[in-house]
């Protein structure tokens, strides 16, 4: 099993985010995105705080998609499609 | 046999197709951060970079092997080895590390023998470039079939035709040094027929490479993701 690049692992980030806020809305938990993008809580919190600093998510406990965040979503879900062309997904 | 302002021009063509490659994953990289798309940015662009080498004297090894003809084996050589090597330093258990510095172990000397070749007078050149020609041309092939391998898991994880179009690509670019190989061993009376068949299988290589990248778009300007 290929190890997760740093892509891969910012595009599950976010995704996780999406979808719990989808699914539960003001419920969702952060260790329930800890649990969809399948990595530990300690270091979700880690990406969280850099995709804060840039703008990807907003601040608070639960954090969600900002207009930033969900436009770079849109463009890496196409380039994820590409590198898994080359088999790097 | 075609002349040789044909096989510079289909030569610069290979080299500005295949740098769109390299710029595409150059362009993630940036994006991204992410090491691995670095080294296959450098990668593809090594191998754009040697296609700039003039292919002409290859059909004659009588003739001398120029600097060009460096450039062109440092190029090819060295982008195989750098692809290779970072697909392995993807796709192995445990540290990515010794990998990753192989590949650019590889990308240095590729850049440190074609300067060496261009420095030295052709009598002081060891071993003489013509002579290697067929071992190094077997071991491009040997490493562009690995690549294919390597890229298999993407096709086998979610078998669709757009995940085939990498590892065809690679297996064509194989092709393209088995012929080279071929052309290396035989007379030279024999290599005029078989001379386009390289060109051929390159170009059918490029042309999936292209479809490959080009089918994902892909192509808005977006923010850069944290550092």
């Amino acid at each position: 099993m290929p190890r997760r690049e740093r892509w891969s692992i910012i595009i599950a980030v976010l995704e996780a985010i999406e979808e719990q806020w989808a699914s539960h809305g003001e419920g969702a938990r952060v260790t329930n995105v800890a649990t969809t993008a399948n990595m530990s809580y300690d270091r979700l919190m880690e990406y969280l705080e850099e995709l804060e600093r840039t703008g990807f998510v907003t601040a608070g406990r639960m954090p969600q998609l900002t207009d930033k965040g969900r436009e770079f979503l849109r463009a890496a879900r196409q380039w994820r499609d590409v590198l898994g062309r080359f088999g790097l997904d | 046999m075609a002349s040789p302002p044909l096989f510079v021009a289909l030569d610069a063509v290979s080299a500005v197709l295949t740098l769109i490659v390299a710029l595409f994953f150059a362009r993630i990289w940036r994006l991204t951060g992410s090491a691995l798309l670095l080294l296959f940015a450098v990668g593809f662009g090594l191998v754009g970079v040697g296609y700039f080498g003039v292919s002409v004297s290859q059909f004659d090894l009588a003739a001398p092997i120029g600097a060009w003809d460096a450039l062109r084996i440092a190029g090819q050589l060295g982008g195989a080895l750098v692809l290779l090597f970072a697909y392995v330093s993807h796709r192995v258990h445990g540290s990515p590390r010794p990998w990753t510095v192989l590949a650019w172990s590889a990308a240095g000397l590729s850049a440190i023998g074609a300067l060496l070749f261009w420095a030295m007078p052709p009598f002081a050149q060891s071993p003489r470039l013509g002579e290697a020609l067929p071992v190094l041309h077997g071991l491009m092939f040997l490493a562009y079939v690995a690549c294919a391998v390597l890229a298999l898991p993407g096709l086998l994880k979610q078998p669709t035709l757009d995940r085939a179009l990498v590892p065809a690509a690679f297996l064509a670019w194989a092709a393209t040094k088995y012929t080279w190989m071929v052309l290396d061993l035989l007379p030279q009376a024999s290599t005029e027929r078989l001379a386009p068949l390289v060109y051929c299988w390159r170009f059918l290589a490029i042309a999936l490479l292209l479809a490959a990248i080009g089918l994902g778009g892909g192509s808005r300007r977006v923010q850069h993701a944290p550092p």
